[in-house]
């Protein structure tokens, strides 16, 4: 019975012994080569396979994607492989592959930006050398003085993202609700609320959206340079904020569930507006009140607007990491991706109506023209509009500090 | 009598609120159009929409695909190591047989997301990232403990008399382990497979973090969804996922159930 012992045992070790096997096949090949310029990268490219790691869960995102993006880089005999994976995750596999000394993955383009950007360049995780002669449509419409392609969130771009995308925080009301006076200040909604307590609400931080809504209160109650110039640390960032916190105290008691909840997700509280249970929802995209009753989800009811002190406006950026295998590829991605045709593409409600990330002065005059008849035709802001309504972001390392406060003094004030 | 009955009713009515109403409702979310609060029933059916999406999405197919594919490498390293482990946990008094007993179920112990950013590193030390057996041995990590027990549970019953039996009769080892083991344990082996299949099915970070891109499984793409509320999507995935969830499952009954008659 004992060699039957030793066959059991040796059985359930023999799988580890396999693992162990491979134990010095550690990978040595060395990350590719950022190319110098797009005609390189160009040609080194051809027959390639690039990966676009990012969010996965916008399906008009997605489709762009796969239906406009993919299409156009076949025509360059490139192919395009769509990962979804959260920008954590992504971070995440990406120190694990440098702690491993891993000097080429499979990630070749990283949606990302503010405090992830910021996370990722301090670990030295992103590669530099994105810039004009590589980008050529960067130097075609995105102006080199442009603070959001200098900087991203406070954190120094240095060559290492692309402008990819452009959001502007919009406030959707329900016309039947606010009888047509959109509350366009934090003073006319606290008024509103306390005339109408339980149908106002916002998305509990982290969430994206309910993120912003916090910091254009703080813009509202005690204005932009005041959190600008705070020091970066909980005390400093308090007692620039205490009168914000206590506007949010106040607005508190007013809110659906006299604010003892808070809805979780921005899909929450989509659902809760499109049933009318709120008057007011928020979204990143300036066409959502459209794209959603494209979708049958909203009704003529929903009216875009935003506060008259303007609302938080921030890029989404194109990053390489170091260790990807393809840059020639990963160039030529987010060259075709930033091209006029792909932006113009997506400015077409199925594929998300987003705004070009291109600067004032050098967006085409057809996407202008374009973006101005989608406002009239569904009744919301122009570009230029909002544009005048846009406040900067605050630095990224100041977010989580504003969300912890949030929870500190507001979530969990009683 | 009546009681009786009565109490097997409200028994089986809680069981049909508890299991049937949700997958009611994923269901009814794959195939409305519009659906909003407060009305009860959606407004308009769109049977078409979800047959529409599964064979009109190359994603959806590829990522079957690779579901499976993962799935079946799964059982197969799995049972091929829990086996002998259950016997030897179930069969023999060794040293460290509790220590052994504490380890199987260490995989579902520690966080996963702490035990996959280390298998993620280890992973890659070893150039398993990204691989076809990398990632299903991640995914046998966490099966493990549910296929052990499943087999442990069973084996106990008669532990080894059956077999020392057939060895005394003349029987080799081989024949042994397929004629008496086998058969003998053969619900304890349709467990494992199934509760192993189903595990891997559901594997969701493991298989991003270790398959490094390449394994783009029905659960990856599903997840997005769901975390950003697009539940039309999402019960669309669902309801795929079940199917082929359930349609493996039962055959594997069917086979197993079977195979046991036969020999039996």
């Amino acid at each position: 019975m004992r060699g039957k012992k030793l066959i059991a045992l040796l059985a359930f070790l023999l799988p580890l012994l396999v693992l162990g096997g491979c134990s010095n096949k550690s990978d040595d090949s060395k990350g590719s080569e950022m190319p110098t310029s797009y005609k390189t990268a160009l040609k080194e490219a051809k027959g390639k396979t690039v990966t676009f790691y990012g969010y996965g869960g916008s399906d008009t995102q997605n489709r762009w994607v796969d239906d406009v993006v993919t299409p156009m880089m076949k025509d360059k005999g490139i192919k395009v492989k769509r990962v979804p994976m959260n920008i954590e995750d992504i971070l995440k596999k990406l120190t694990n592959e440098k702690e491993a000394n891993k000097k080429s993955g499979n990630i070749d383009v990283v949606w990302i930006n503010g405090e992830n950007f910021y996370t990722a360049k301090k670990l030295s995780l992103l590669s530099g050398n994105l810039d004009n002669s590589l980008i050529p449509n960067m130097k075609t419409y995105i102006s080199g003085s442009d603070p959001d392609a200098k900087s991203d969130m406070g954190t120094k771009i240095n060559n290492m993202e692309v402008p990819f995308g452009n959001a502007q925080l919009v406030m959707i009301g329900s016309k039947q609700m606010f009888n047509g006076d959109y509350p366009t200040s934090s003073e006319k909604l606290l008024s509103w609320a306390k005339e109408n307590p339980g149908k106002l609400t916002y998305v509990a931080p982290p969430d994206f959206t309910g993120s912003a809504f916090i910091r254009n209160i703080i813009y509202e109650t005690v204005g932009f340079d005041a959190i600008n110039k705070a020091p970066a640390t909980k005390a400093g960032v308090y007692k620039a904020i205490k009168p914000s916190l206590d506007y949010l105290n106040e607005l508190k008691p007013y809110l659906w569930q006299e604010g003892k909840t808070y809805p979780k997700t921005s899909a929450q509280m989509d659902k809760m507006f499109a049933d009318h249970q709120i008057a007011m929802t928020f979204s990143y995209n300036q066409m959502y009140a459209a794209t959603q009753r494209a979708d049958g989800k909203f009704t003529d009811d929903a009216q875009t607007f935003v506060f008259d002190k303007g609302t938080v406006g921030n890029y989404s950026y194109l990053a390489v990491p170091k260790t990807s295998d393809n840059k020639a590829a990963a160039a030529v991605l987010i060259n075709t991706m930033l091209s006029k045709k792909a932006q113009t593409e997506r400015l077409k409600a199925k594929y998300g109506s987003s705004i070009p990330p291109y600067s004032g002065s050098k967006v085409p005059a057809s996407i202008t023209n374009e973006l101005n008849g989608q406002a009239k035709e569904n009744n919301t802001l122009t570009m230029n509009e909002l544009s005048k309504k846009r406040v900067p972001e605050v630095s990224a390392k100041k977010i989580p500090i504003i969300e912890d406060l949030w929870k500190e003094h507001v979530l969990n004030a009683d | 009598m009546a009681s009786k009955k009565f109490t097997k009713l409200i028994v089986y009515l809680i069981f049909a609120i508890l299991v049937l109403m949700p997958l009611f409702v994923i269901f009814m979310l794959a195939i409305s159009k519009t659906w909003s609060y407060p009305s009860l029933w959606p407004k308009w059916v769109d049977w078409g929409y979800y047959f529409r999406f599964l064979f009109t999405s190359k994603e959806i197919q590829s990522s079957l695909f690779s579901s499976l594919e993962l799935a079946v490498g799964t059982v197969v390293l799995t049972i091929v190591i829990a086996y002998p482990t259950a016997m030897a946990l179930a069969y023999y008094d060794f040293r460290g047989k509790k220590l052994l007993n504490v380890l199987v179920y260490l995989p579902l112990i520690i966080p996963s997301i702490a035990l996959l950013t280390n298998m993620d590193f280890i992973m890659i030390k070893y150039g398993l990232n990204g691989t076809f057996f990398g990632v299903v041995s991640v995914h046998t990590l966490f099966c493990l403990p549910y296929a052990i027990k499943l087999l442990y549970d069973n084996l106990i019953l008669w532990k080894d008399k059956y077999e020392v039996a057939s060895r005394n009769l003349g029987a080799s080892t081989l024949q042994t382990f397929f004629k008496v083991t086998v058969p003998m344990n053969k619900s304890g082996l349709q467990g494992a497979v199934m509760m192993t299949y189903i595990v891997s099915m559901t594997q969701y970070l493991a298989t991003l973090l270790i398959g490094d891109g390449n394994y783009l499984t029905l659960s990856v793409r599903m997840f997005p969804f769901t975390t950003s509320g697009k539940y039309r999507m999402a019960a669309v995935y669902g309801i795929t996922f079940m199917l082929v969830t359930l349609i493996p499952l039962y055959l594997i009954d069917v086979w197993v159930t079977h195979k046991g008659r036969k020999i039996a």
